[in-house]
């Protein structure tokens, strides 16, 4: 069955949202969801929130499902002769930025260049040391005044990049963490339209994730969830890189286990995938889980919370790449899971 | 055909071929696509026109009347870029660079390879998972292809071992520049074309679209053998460093700045320009009001290299388009550099004589 995934993350991809200027990703989630919920809003802090109505009876326990909005990105800092100097918004090296083309959100859209000065005109670097992110320049081929004209220190500049399909079903292009979360949590409140669910189903695209989860310390406030399932990237096994911390493409999402995963949420999302037989992955969370769980978690008198994480290569980069079946697994494990929850589920998150 | 100026605004034209040959593929030793190129748009002026078995393109317009000097203008097709040399068993492909790239330019960008212009990624560790002090520079070789591929066999269905690669950058307007891959030299590729097809009638006008520069300028050598000039001028693009320093010292090694005209050569690694020919452009320049600088003497080559050296001496020199960050996934040039480098080398060639190089002025 078609199910528009492609064209819905490339939508959500092209679209810019670094952390605090979420705006043009949420008024598309606001168009995705809203014919498929009963209420939706924004948050003060932007968060985009909706609901979904289950069939239980009142008072209903809720499920939160969430994906964070905003991507890695920089912002203008300071002029410097005609250049931009960047200051980073979100964790991020410079080596794969030079030589990006770029988008600065000033009072229109301007195209720049993410350059490293030559040699001479940088501090001097060990052999093969890589350039700070601060030594990094934007030239927009503007004259100084041009370009003081059309930007203010603090625009959002975001990679200039499309996504595209890297072979059959892989998807590579910027801000896959955490579009692809997002598309995929859409993909489970669709299928959860075509049938029934007793709990009530909100949903949370939040923002400000990448730079300390504003985001997820609000949103669970303001919809007080029984319990969460939090919907991100995790590292994605590509060429060379650690075996035991990375997740193949292909192999389905990661099920997050440590202190910031409720173990009874954890068991129901693994049994969930099993149902379906779907793969599913135990990916070790020792301490923390690097997500949205880590705040909404301890939000208010404490959320059970559970952790689905889609594999991702070349994380915050502006060729990150994702299998698109990795992200319909995600949502139908994730449709499952809700469905499977009755008035029981709710009793069976006390811990003995 | 008819012969006019060229103009001094870039026009839809002018960007349309600068975008198709920017957007083309040509790695050193692989310049046929551009090649077909220059042929669509030479061709139907040419009085005669050769490919040689190296693959450079040779173009002669004759001119009119007698004591005709016979001038060569080179610009080289081909660009710096990355062969595949294999196939992992995870679907990865291996890579070796062909021409000077730095490896930090390859990191976390998009490539087309192949004729069918596969796209591929060269990805990274995220930063998560690499602490910076540990960070490594790598070499090409270190580095891989992801073409979406999972098993070799996989991998050698959609791609061959061999095919080149080159940065996926479309050609972009910003602000009065240009910015898109491979204006080295695509962008003297251009030039000359636009050069022959208003080719001033003093002269013979020798058009030498040339292969290999970028791995030494193995190229434009048979093809001043072959051709014979009187005298040769190379047209490529040469690096503005023009930035501004980290500490707000002055910049002393610019080499050339953007915007500032088209850059005459004294001297570089390669070849002493030809006295006479350095004076004939400054001349030339001043006396159509042209702006032109002198690019800084050093290091560098261009197809003057070889074109000096063939048969008994040919004398030669080299205008360049100053370009920021050549080599590199997006290099960017200043419109009115590549208009007036166009324009300087009009205005220059309909004053060549036989008088030019006359003895004595050396």
């Amino acid at each position: 069955m078609p199910d528009d995934l492609l064209g819905l993350l490339l939508d959500l991809m092209r679209l810019p949202a670094i952390p605090g200027r979420e705006g043009a990703v949420a008024d598309r989630l606001e168009t995705a969801w809203r014919p498929l919920v009963d209420e939706i809003r924004r948050t003060p802090a932007g968060s985009v929130v909706a609901t979904r109505h289950g069939r239980g009876r009142k008072p209903r326990p809720s499920v939160l499902l969430t994906a964070h909005m905003d991507a890695i990105g920089l912002a203008a800092a300071d002029f410097e002769s005609g250049f931009l100097r960047i200051a980073s918004a979100g964790h991020m090296f410079s080596e794969p930025l030079v030589g990006q083309r770029v988008l600065i959100h000033g009072k229109r859209l301007v195209p720049g260049l993410l350059v490293r000065p030559p040699d001479a005109c940088l501090p001097p670097l060990k052999e093969d040391e890589p350039v700070p992110l601060g030594g990094l320049l934007v030239d927009t081929g503007l004259s100084p005044r041009q370009l003081q004209a059309l930007v203010r220190i603090g625009d959002p500049i975001t990679f200039d990049r499309m996504g595209t399909q890297l072979g059959p079903g892989l998807i590579a292009g910027p801000a896959i963490d955490n579009r692809a979360g997002l598309a995929a949590i859409t993909l489970a409140l669709k299928e959860l339209t075509g049938g029934t669910h007793e709990w009530d189903v909100v949903l949370g695209g939040l923002v400000q994730e990448e730079t300390g989860g504003l985001g997820g310390r609000t949103a669970a406030h303001a919809t007080a969830p029984t319990l969460a399932v939090i919907v991100d990237t995790t590292f994605g096994r590509s060429h060379g890189e650690v075996e035991h911390l990375t997740f193949p493409l292909g192999g389905g999402p990661s099920n997050g286990w440590g202190p910031a995963a409720h173990p009874v949420v954890h068991e129901r999302l693994r049994q969930a995938a099993e149902r379906l037989d779907l793969p599913i992955t135990l990916e070790p969370m020792p301490t923390f889980s690097e997500s949205d769980a880590d705040r909404i978690q301890i939000s208010g008198s404490g959320v059970a919370t559970g952790c689905i994480f889609i594999p991702v290569r070349n994380m915050h980069s502006a060729v990150e790449v994702v299998d698109l079946d990795d992200i319909r697994r995600t949502a139908a494990i994730v449709a499952e899971f809700v469905r499977d929850l009755d008035a029981e589920a709710a009793l069976s998150l006390d811990r003995g | 055909m008819a012969r006019s100026r060229p103009s001094r605004t870039a026009q839809r034209s002018h960007l349309a071929l600068l975008r198709a040959l920017t957007e083309a593929s040509g790695v050193s030793g692989d310049e046929g696509e551009v090649r077909r190129l220059v042929r669509e748009q030479v061709a139907p002026m040419a009085d005669d026109l050769q490919v040689d078995s190296l693959g450079n393109l040779l173009a002669l317009r004759e001119g009119r009347g007698d004591r005709r000097v016979r001038v060569m203008v080179s610009a080289h097709m081909d660009e710096a870029g990355l062969m595949v040399t294999g196939a992992g068993a995870d679907g990865t492909l291996f890579l070796a660079p062909v021409g000077g790239i730095a490896p930090y330019h390859l990191l976390g960008k998009m490539f087309w390879i192949g004729k069918d212009r596969s796209p591929g990624v060269i990805g990274m560790t995220p930063p998560h998972l690499a602490a910076s002090a540990e960070r490594k520079a790598l070499a090409v070789e270190q580095m891989r292809m992801d073409i979406g591929a999972s098993t070799r066999e996989q991998a050698l269905s959609r791609v061959r071992i061999g095919d080149r690669a080159t940065f996926a950058t479309p050609l972009a307007r910003m602000g009065e520049c240009v910015s898109a891959k491979a204006l080295d030299d695509r962008l003297g590729v251009a030039i000359l074309i636009e050069l022959f097809e208003c080719a001033p009638t003093n002269i013979d006008l020798l058009a030498a679209f040339t292969v290999q520069e970028e791995i030494r300028a193995r190229g434009a050598g048979a093809a001043a053998q072959r051709l014979d000039p009187d005298l040769a001028i190379a047209v490529d693009c040469t690096p503005a460093r023009d930035l501004p320093t980290w500490d707000g010292s002055e910049n002393t090694t610019y080499n050339t700045h953007l915007g500032q005209g088209p850059a005459l050569y004294t001297s570089d690694r390669a070849t002493v320009s030809d006295r006479r020919l350095l004076e004939h452009l400054e001349g030339a320049a001043r006396a159509a009001r042209l702006p032109y600088q002198l690019r800084q003497p050093g290091g560098g080559g261009t197809d003057a290299g070889p074109i000096h050296r063939a048969r008994r001496g040919i004398p030669s020199a080299s205008v360049s388009v100053p370009v920021r960050y050549p080599h590199s996934p997006a290099g960017l040039i200043a419109v009115d550099d590549w208009r007036n480098t166009i324009l300087l080398l009009h205005a220059a060639l309909s004053r060549v004589t036989p008088a030019t190089l006359a003895r004595g002025k050396r």
